[in-house]
């Protein structure tokens, strides 16, 4: 396994319409702009691996396209059933750059 | 990789199958969302509980307590974490369909079942649509469980003395075999009198949803169970029924599902909660009725106003 580091994921300018589906350190991971509010999770839902790059958004709340498991990144992917919450990553600005801790 | 949309609706359905099932419960009704990989359970029938049963939670019940008093091994498994996936076909995502599709079909295969049935024909259709060839259960419905068990069925079956028409559809095989199924079952009650018509049949593989029946239709069958003499109305599905029961507000004739008939039968006790929300035929009594459950749980009002209106009154 990588050693976690701090680590490009995109150009913040890539998020002024939407989010972004990223590979970094072998892992599918989507950065989102909310608000002024930057977000980096897996890409796999906490159920059962569903595109969360295809959830439905709601502020920082996230649907699961599948079985709409629903997650607030604001509470760091906790789930609002009580299911298991999404990972979510540290993510900075730098620059021009997004970078995530993985 | 590409940028991508961040506003998308398709999933409020679940939002609405879960606080609605929430709101109308059925008691005793044993069934677990999820099985992990490793889990101890086994069994050798998955009875499915699909997503929109969630409003007419009594009939997988019923599905349950008639497989218990038959002694059969088996495990109730669903609720949105096992989706078909004939929502995202429905709202336009045939991949998204696919994967859940056979992600359900992962999971029930944990514990090892030789036959997956499940009340809702969405299910079975999407589900032999999406075959996994790594699965090697069946997958029927569960109408056509009972027939096969139909010796062991008779000595529980007492008299129900009721004069009923049967509703069915006849889109495709596996419907009309449904049908054939029901009836089959609903032939062995002693005391049922069964009005044998050509064409109350309804549209597509079901009612209520996608293809509800006609205005005109739905008027015509309650009109012909009447002048036949006929009670009741017997439904295939839970979509069914929940299209036609607001009939009885004003047609003197029962609309019940068959496994209501067969529970009935059994002297298995049950309720009806939509039913009886939709019988008010007023959305703002119903809400006051849901109102002490929706504040207990902490749901927003407006939104359940909203799943009501969808789901029981429309
Ligand atoms: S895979 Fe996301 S809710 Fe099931």
């Amino acid at each position: 396994m990588d050693t976690e580091a701090w680590r490009k994921g995109c150009d913040i300018e890539e998020l002024a319409d939407g989010a972004r589906l990223v590979e970094i350190a072998r892992r599918k991971v989507v950065i989102m702009k909310a608000g002024d509010r930057l977000f980096a999770f897996n890409d796999l839902c906490a159920h059962s691996g569903g595109p969360m790059h295809r959830a439905e958004v709601e502020g920082t709340v996230l649907t699961c396209p599948l079985h709409g498991w629903r997650f607030d990144l604001a509470r760091d992917g906790e789930e609002l059933h009580g299911f298991r919450p999404l990972a979510v990553y540290p993510v900075r600005q730098s620059g021009d750059s997004v970078e995530v801790f993985l | 990789m590409k940028t991508i949309p961040i506003k998308r609706s398709y999933t409020r359905g679940y939002e609405q199958n879960r606080v609605l099932g929430a709101l109308l419960p059925q008691a005793g009704l044993e069934w677990v969302t999820e099985l992990q990989s490793g889990d101890a359970t086994r069994a050798s029938i998955v009875l499915h509980i699909s997503c929109n049963a969630h409003y007419t939670l009594f009939i997988p019940y019923l599905a349950q307590e008639i497989l218990k008093r038959l002694g059969k091994s088996f495990v109730v498994f669903g609720g949105p974490e096992s989706c078909c996936g004939s929502r995202q076909f429905n709202m336009g995502d045939p991949d998204l369909e696919e994967q859940n599709a056979k992600l359900a079909q992962l999971s029930f295969a944990r514990v090892k079942p030789q036959l997956l049935v499940s009340v809702c024909p969405d299910c079975d259709e999407v589900f032999e649509k999406f075959r996994l060839p790594s699965t090697r259960y069946e997958i029927a419905n569960f109408s056509a469980l009972l027939p096969r068990y139909l010796e062991e069925l008779k000595p529980l079956l007492g008299p129900v003395k009721r004069r009923v028409i049967i509703h069915h559809h006849t889109s495709d095989p596996a419907r009309i075999a449904d049908g054939a199924n029901m009836r089959r079952v609903l032939e062995a009650i002693p005391g049922l009198e069964i009005v044998h018509i050509e064409d109350r049949f309804g549209p597509g593989i079901h009612c209520q949803t996608i293809k509800p029946m006609p205005a005109a239709d739905q008027e015509a069958m309650f009109a012909e169970a009447l002048a036949l003499g006929a009670d009741t109305l017997v439904m295939p599905y839970h979509s069914c029924y929940r299209q036609h029961l607001k009939m009885e507000l004003r047609h003197p004739v029962e609309v019940q599902h068959y496994l209501g008939l067969i529970a009935e039968s059994m002297g298995i006790v049950f309720d009806q909660p939509l039913k009886k929300l939709r019988l008010l035929d007023d959305l703002d009594a119903s809400m006051v009725s849901l109102r002490p459950e929706i504040a207990a749980r902490g749901y927003d009002e407006s939104v359940v106003r909203s799943f009501a209106q969808n789901a029981i009154y429309l």
